[in-house]
């Protein structure tokens, strides 16, 4: 009985996971679009050294940053996963979701500073998750993306 | 130089498999590596410790027979305490009849308890409840329980049980890290009983000794009959998918076809002495 009271819990937790977890990855995925559409015209690239054929008035250090959370589905499919190895595709996700939205952050960043373009982007990754008393804490990690965004001179 | 972003497909970087797929089948594919395994070391725990000399199990266990239930024998009443030496004195009977090793010594209990059972322990202890012992009619079904109960003894089937568990429960223990309270409760599911073939092995060896001691196999099947007719009556206290005595249909079908050549009128019955108290019988 006890038995089955804990499996019914981990069950409906794996559910809610499920659920809730793909339909905030849906949309996350669907806002990305659109914003990153919107976003365009403010150029990225990881470049160290500014084009020599313009001339820009100004360069400033921009950033956009954003922390991601596993949900218990991801969580439970990829520890079952690492038992017989291979990609996590659970996380693979995630991962992109974070990496994208941080690009997105930064080049609104940018877009508020007049820039047009952002030079030397770097992306960090940090795991926030600790191991609690030999407990492992569901997973997030921070998406950091940082670059120099450059303001063209006028014309 | 021309600076450019074009618009690049995301799709690369994550994976489109359907992830609940992978996890159904890496679930069902873990499910059966558990299973293999916990049978495995079922089975082969059970194996190694049928080799414990029954001395060294009987030490181990000494008088705690069952844990949670009173084993102290000499508390009970005048009645109770007649009926469990009538039960000893059978007991005695039916091993000389089965062949049962001198060092494998049994030890009785009455317990007083209204659900009809009965059952073998750890340490040669043998226990039959009362609600039982009144259901019974004769003393020739009692001792078809007894000899069923001494007949486990006689093949180590409890401490083979006993043994397939805990290897089973460290193994899953180490696998499960933590989780000992989880592998803990699979244990106690897995810890319900005998396996089938130790019942039906049980029940041959019990008619073999009944025949030897009356020279007939009548009067068993009643115990059979009883436990069927409290399962009904008590539909649901037993869960029938857990069980894993063979079907009472079938047994008492066996037993019948083995007491097909008992004569009732010429090889009567012997009445259970002492006899359960007239008032409790239903």
């Amino acid at each position: 009985m006890e038995l089955l009271i804990q499996f019914g819990f981990f069950l409906a937790l794996l559910i809610v996971g499920l659920v809730a977890g793909s339909a905030a990855e849906r949309r996350h995925f669907r806002r990305l679009q659109q914003d990153e559409a919107a976003l365009r015209e403010i150029l990225v690239f990881n470049e160290r050294h500014l084009p020599q054929d313009r001339s820009f008035v100004h360069g400033t250090l921009v950033s956009g940053s954003v922390v991601i959370g596993e949900d218990y589905f991801k969580r439970i499919a990829a520890s079952l996963k690492s038992i017989f190895g291979g990609r996590l595709t659970a996380y693979e996700s995630l991962m992109d979701r974070g990496r994208r939205e941080a690009i997105v952050r930064m080049k609104r960043q940018a877009q508020a500073q007049g820039a047009t373009m952002v030079f030397n982007v770097r992306f960090e990754t940090s795991s926030l998750s600790e191991s609690v008393a030999g407990r492992q804490a569901s997973f997030s990690a921070e998406f950091i993306a940082y670059g120099t965004a450059v303001i063209p001179a006028p014309a | 130089m021309s600076y450019e972003n074009p618009q690049l497909p995301h799709e690369v970087n994550v994976g489109r498999e359907p992830v609940l797929l992978e996890f159904l089948q890496l679930t069902a594919g873990l499910a059966v590596v558990v299973v293999i395994l916990s049978a495995t070391l079922y089975f082969a725990g059970g194996q190694l410790a049928r080799l414990i000399p029954f001395a060294q199990e009987q030490a181990w266990v000494g008088t705690r027979f069952v844990p949670g239930i009173d084993t102290d024998d000499s508390a009970q009443s005048p009645e109770a305490s007649a009926i469990r030496d009538a039960l000893q004195a059978l007991s005695t009977r039916l091993s000389a009849q089965m062949a049962l090793p001198p060092e494998m010594t049994l030890q009785l209990h009455y317990l007083d308890d209204d659900s009809p059972n009965a059952f073998a322990s750890l340490g040669g202890h043998i226990a039959v409840t009362s609600g039982l012992y009144r259901r019974l009619d004769s003393e020739n079904a009692l001792a078809m329980v007894l000899a069923h109960e001494i007949a486990h003894i006689h093949a180590r089937d409890p401490i083979s049980g006993l043994g397939g568990s805990a290897s089973m429960l460290v193994a899953l223990t180490l696998l499960t890290g933590n989780a000992a309270h989880l592998s803990g409760a699979f244990a106690t599911l897995v810890q319900r009983g005998y396996s089938r073939r130790a019942e039906t092995a049980a029940d041959s060896a019990a008619i073999l000794a009944l025949q030897k001691l009356y020279g007939h196999a009548g009067g068993g099947a009643a115990v059979f009959e009883t436990f069927a007719r409290y399962r009904n009556e008590h539909l649901g206290e037993a869960p029938s998918l857990l069980s894993t005595h063979p079907l009472d249909a079938e047994r008492i079908a066996r037993l019948q076809a083995a007491a097909a050549d008992w004569d009732p009128q010429r090889q009567p019955l012997r009445p259970l002495l002492p006899a359960p108290a007239a008032a409790a019988i239903h």
